[in-house]
């Protein structure tokens, strides 16, 4: 979206020769060589370069959590993170939690509660909640709710969310590899 | 299959689908991230589209010129309203809502387009936008509707800023008011208010090789939005077909066509894909919002609490098009008496244009701010009258033989009191029998607690005359599936689960032997607007009888075979089971086939007919029926308010799928909150304020209270297994129920949305207890 110049006239574009950097970091366990303009965001790279779309574009500025990924352990907003600053990195998002045991249970614990509605909201909330479970297999109902404080639902009202994430740590699964 | 298996098969009573907690369909899927909406679909060789809006909130075009942008590299088309070959506006009751501006017209709002560009990427067609040039002449700005009204102010459109004047009469208010004890007036303001639905609008437009055109989209209804589409390009509706997507979230904010218009005009131009994503800047400011309004009440009623007369004025903010705002108005007028039985009754309701963003469908569709503003004055009326709150509802509320104020005798089917006396009970469980005094925090006596309580009432389906009407279609194939096709939308309300339930009901399948098909407007009959609560019950109801019309048809072509009575014939676990032969579905379609029979049915299911506003009758089949109470805690000194717990009774005539109303009823109630505390769509002078996440507030997880939920079945003779709507009831009491509990708790009156929670720090001093 934009604004007319109006009544102006406006410079000529140049057409900007896309500045790109070479990157080098680990995405969902693979190693990826890859080049990334100097100001794509990671979410931009990962959903049109590398067409990993279970990261979802809600926002674009940090508001939201739909573009919630995992970088060096430690949850991010993709849409804010510059793709260069991946370098050297290790990343999961969506797509990289399919074997992940506790992800299996969070994603069953997701349905059988009634965690899901549009389901928009829902690669970014178990991301986080993957993540809260690495910390602490067994979270209790505040652990759960802090840990989807940056996520927005419109949906579900969030109640059965957290049910499914404090389910999630009771499930037999994550039980037994404590 | 053996004996063992046979008879255990035989003596199998069927078990109800019916009211069990089944998990979404969709669900696994999405919560796996592989759900692909629209966004996530990348057509080779797709082109990337950009939208030149105007940013104008009222002005003339005078001259545009886009000659420099056509020729940037890698744009493919730049295209204004000279370049529709198809009709020039759009809109789903009043077609007058131009795709573009031409020069000569008027851009009467911000979001107004101006110039469309498709280019190879996004970058390029947004760096083509500012090479467009614009001349315009600026209009002084309606930013309101009473403004709107006043007779110097300029008209918008060809008619004046009046869309309509919206009329209900019931009695003799003179005579009502003479009545009356005790008579109370009011003015309450709500605002402008937006979906933030989580996904974005996107269109992906793809011309194809035989001359058509496919439209991936996220949209509420997909017949209008193909029919809008290909007026637009001077095409027949077939031309078009809309393969509808499942939505990140729509609430009524996607049944306005939105892009689909402009990708498809590029798509035809460029012969290429054309792909239009709104970014949220652009989503928060273009597309339909909830009516700003102001509603002024007079209510009157005698010593014990009987309303005699209830008297409303509303404007509603229309803003630039009129989008739905004739429907949505007219719901907040024939509901702003309350759901509550008076003799003498009258509103009159004027939806203004103005130069704001357009306003249309929200979730409540109007009845959410003339809610807040009856609700309230109900609870003046009975701190004035020294009656308890629940009581004096108790006193009025709509029942079974009541006459609403539109003059519809209510039949059946009326479960407020049940929803008033189970909310009432539970509350008191809890809070005792005072619950609605205010209660300071010991230890921290600046933190006040307290109750408060609302009811509510709304139309399931379009009522008011309008043929309701939805069509479907169930198909038997010989793998032993079954297909329901419909194209009613999918939004994340868990539509599909209910009509796959509906189906494997009906034919004692299991479930994961019914498949459901939606929202494409070549494979799937039409099933009318994703609207007015009416899915469950209008398509619900058609999807049932055209699931039992092939049943009927199975049953037959049994009984011709096997020879049997056809009253012996049941279906239980996937199976036909028939003069002690058991024949899996599949065998049975292809038996079907073999004899010249299609193992299909396709119906077309009306709605109970309705009357028109001001004929009297019935002008809706069904109303579901809420109330709830909130217990909020103030801090006196920040005036912050954070709700503690949300009591819910929702009548919905029959719970088909517990686990789905729990949902809906717990997001219902997350909005209702927002709406009373946080969200405000901020407008100066037509320019948006709030157009970014961070400047519009819904709540967060740090917001949700404490939500019980009950059940109330009264069900509806004509509603699949007796259900109705529910997507809108659950949402609309909460409001109210948190604003009274602020009254209640500070003495400070709550006139107006959203609560200004500062200003409550400074009227309830002294109060602070
Ligand atoms: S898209 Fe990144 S936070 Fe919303
Ligand atoms: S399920 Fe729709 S936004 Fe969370």
């Amino acid at each position: 979206m934009s604004t007319p110049a109006e009544l102006t006239t406006a410079l000529p574009a140049e057409p900007r020769a896309e500045l790109t950097v070479p990157l080098r970091f680990t995405l969902n366990g693979v190693q990826q060589h890859t080049t990334a303009p100097v100001g794509t965001s990671v979410l931009t790279l990962l959903r049109d370069r590398l067409g990993l779309t279970g990261t979802k574009y809600g926002c674009g500025e940090g508001e939201c959590g739909a573009c919630t990924i995992v970088v060096d352990g430690a949850s991010v907003n993709a849409c804010l993170m510059f793709a260069a600053d991946l370098d050297g990195r290790s990343v999961t998002t969506i797509e990289g939690l399919a074997a992940d045991p506790r992800a299996r249970a969070l994603r069953e614990a997701f349905v059988e509660h009634g965690a899901v509605q549009c389901g928009f909201c829902t690669p970014g909330m178990m991301m986080q909640a993957t993540q809260l479970l690495a910390r602490c297999a067994q979270p209790d109902e505040a652990a759960a709710r802090a840990a989807i404080e940056g996520n927005l639902c419109r949906c579900t009202g969030y109640k059965k969310i957290v049910e499914a994430i404090v389910a999630a740590g009771q499930a037999p699964a994550s039980e037994g590899r404590r | 299959m053996n004996d063992a298996v046979k008879d255990a098969v035989k003596n199998r009573q069927p078990a109800s689908l019916i009211g069990q907690r089944i998990t979404k369909l969709d669900a696994p899927e999405k919560a796996a991230g592989k759900t692909r909406y629209v966004h996530d679909i990348h057509l080779p060789g797709q082109l990337h589209a950009a939208i030149l809006r105007s940013a104008h909130v009222h002005a003339v075009i005078k001259r545009i010129d886009v000659s420099r942008a056509r020729a940037l590299p890698g744009v493919h088309a730049v295209l204004t309203a000279a370049d529709i070959p198809g009709e020039h506006t759009h809109g789903i009751v009043i077609p007058d809502w131009p795709s573009l501006i031409g020069v000569g017209e008027r851009v009467r709002y911000v979001g107004d387009a101006l110039a469309i560009v498709a280019a190879e990427t996004r970058e390029q067609a947004t760096a083509a936008l500012d090479l467009i040039e614009v001349a315009l002449e600026p209009q002084p700005v309606i930013a309101d509707p009473v403004q709107a009204r006043q007779i110097d102010s300029p008209s918008l459109h060809e008619n004046g800023n009046l869309l309509k004047h919206i009329k209900v009469r019931k009695g003799d208010m003179a005579q009502g008011f003479a009545e009356a004890d005790l008579i109370l007036e009011r003015t309450f303001h709500t605002a402008t208010t937006d979906h933030a639905f989580l996904e974005p609008e996107c269109s992906i437009a793809q011309p194809t090789a035989d001359g058509r055109l496919y439209l991936y989209v996220g949209s509420q209804i997909p017949y209008a939005d193909r029919n809008q589409v290909a007026r637009a390009l001077g095409w027949p509706d077939e031309r078009v077909r809309v393969v509808g997507q499942l939505m990140g979230g729509g609430f009524g904010g996607k049944e306005d066509i939105a892009g689909q218009i402009h990708a498809a005009l590029l798509a035809q131009a460029t012969g290429r894909p054309v792909k239009l994503l709104y970014d949220r800047h652009e989503s928060l400011i273009a597309h339909p919002k909830r009516h700003a309004t102001q509603i002024r009440v007079k209510m009157g009623a005698r010593r014990d609490g009987r309303l005699t007369a209830v008297q409303t004025e509303l404007y509603g903010d229309a803003g630039a098009y009129a989008s739905l705002s004739d429907k949505v108005m007219t719901r907040a007028t024939t509901h702003s008496a309350g759901p509550y039985e008076t003799p003498h009754a009258r509103a009159d309701c004027y939806a203004m244009y103005t130069n704001n963003p357009p306003s249309g469908a929200f979730r409540g569709f109007g009845v959410t701010q003339s809610a807040f503003a009856v609700e309230s004055m109900i609870d003046e009326l009975a701190e004035q009258l020294g009656i308890d709150p629940v009581e004096l509802r108790r006193r009025n509320a709509l029942r079974v033989g009541s006459v609403t104020n539109t003059g519809q005798l209510l039949h059946e089917s009326v479960g407020l009191l049940e929803c008033i006396d189970r909310v009432d009970s539970e509350m008191r469980r809890r809070a005792g029998n005072d619950p609605f005094r205010a209660r300071p925090t010991p230890g921290q006596e600046h933190r006040v607690r307290a109750w408060g309580f609302a009811a509510a009432y709304k139309n399931t389906g379009l009522g008011g005359g309008a043929p309701d009407r939805a069509q479907a279609e169930v198909e038997l194939y010989e793998d032993g599936a079954l297909e329901a096709r419909v194209s009613s939308a999918e939004l994340g309300q868990g539509l599909v689960t209910v009509l796959q339930m509906i189906v494997a009901e009906e034919f004692q399948a299991p479930l994961d032997q019914v498949r459901v098909l939606v929202m494409d407007t070549d494979l799937t009959p039409d099933g009318g607007p994703t609207t007015a609560s009416r899915q469950t019950f209008v398509t619900g109801n058609a999807v049932l009888q055209a699931a039992r019309t092939l049943r009927e048809g199975l049953v037959r072509v049994l009984a011709e075979r096997f020879d049997a009575p056809p009253s012996q014939i049941r279906f239980v676990e996937g199976l036909a089971l028939v003069n002690g032969h058991t024949a899996p579905l599949g065998e049975v379609a292809a038996i079907m086939k073999s004899e010249g029979h299609s193992p299909r049915a396709l119906v077309e299911y009306w709605a109970p007919a309705t009357q028109p506003l001001g004929a009297g009758g019935d002008m809706h089949f069904a109303y579901s029926f809420a109330a709830q109470a909130a217990e909020i805690e103030v801090n006196t000194r920040t005036g912050e308010v954070q709700v503690l717990t949300l009591i819910a009774a929702t009548d919905v005539g029959k719970v088909l799928n517990p686990l789905g109303l729990l949902g809906q009823v717990e997001g219902g109630v997350m909005m209702g909150l927002g709406n009373a505390l946080t969200e405000h769509f901020i407008l100066e002078q037509g320019v948006p304020f709030s157009d970014r996440l961070a400047r519009y507030r819904i709540p967060n997880i740090t917001q949700t209270p404490e939500i019980v939920v009950l059940h109330v079945e009264h069900p509806a003779s004509t509603g699949p297994y007796g259900a109705k709507g529910v997507g809108e009831i659950v949402s609309i009491p909460t409001t109210p129920a948190i604003t009274n509990a602020i009254t209640h708790a500070t003495g400070v009156r709550i006139t107006r949305l959203p609560v200004d929670q500062e200003e409550i720090a400074l009227r309830g001093e002294g109060r602070g207890r």
